[in-house]
């Protein structure tokens, strides 16, 4: 498993490398798929968090 | 600052990372992934314990290494790397039973000093998203970038 260490700190926290084979990897695992879809059918049935809790983001 | 966290390896769109766990039961490799599910800019984290013989990941063993904070602690590292690149993103994050929840919830609270410093961390009770508390039993957690 070929990883790239990236010297620049302002691209990768300390402790982090890139690797390309993980590009991609994981995409289509049974898990991911699994807990995505139920991810996506709890925001369906509770919605999106109310304005008032998203303003920090706009300030 | 996150307390103490493993060496990780990340793809470079910084959707799937990789570290490994080490303790008494051995090296165990885990998996994190961060997944769109078709709201605008929201993501589901995924993350689980990458099976050896099959490569599948699952988030129902139960392997004891010893290291669960530390484990925590580099899934929320990831969470900031992830959102370097991605801040408008919204992370959503679910165990798959109630005790592995209650894990992400020890997860965030012990690190919640340094995570709630730069994200809006919600939790979800009964079918309500509101600011995350300790010790409250949520069924889902969801965070942000502050910007």
């Amino acid at each position: 498993m070929k990883v790239k260490e990236l010297t620049s700190a302002n691209k990768l926290p300390a402790g982090y490398t890139i690797n390309p084979d993980l590009n991609g990897k994981y995409a289509d695992d049974p898990l991911i798929q699994v807990k995505a879809a139920r991810a996506a059918d709890l925001l369906k049935a509770a919605g999106l968090p109310r304005p008032e809790l998203r303003n920090p983001r706009a300030k | 600052m996150l307390a103490d966290h493993y060496q990780v390896e990340t793809a470079a769109d910084f959707l799937s990372f990789e570290f490994v766990s080490v303790g008494p039961r051995g090296r165990v490799i885990k998996a994190v992934r961060y997944t769109s599910i078709g709201f605008n800019q929201f993501y589901n984290l995924g993350f689980g314990d990458k099976d050896p013989v099959s490569g599948y990941l699952s988030d129902t063993t139960v392997i004891n290494n010893g290291d669960s904070q530390k484990v925590l602690a580099t899934v929320a590292s990831t969470l900031y790397t992830f959102t370097k690149r991605y801040p408008q993103a919204t992370v959503v994050a679910a165990g798959s039973t109630e005790a592995r929840t209650r894990l992400y919830r020890i997860g965030i609270a012990s690190n919640l000093a340094a995570i709630e410093a730069d994200f809006v961390v919600l939790g979800l009770l009964a079918d309500e998203w509101e600011p995350f508390r300790r010790d409250v039993a949520y069924s889902a957690f969801l965070a942000y970038r502050k910007l």
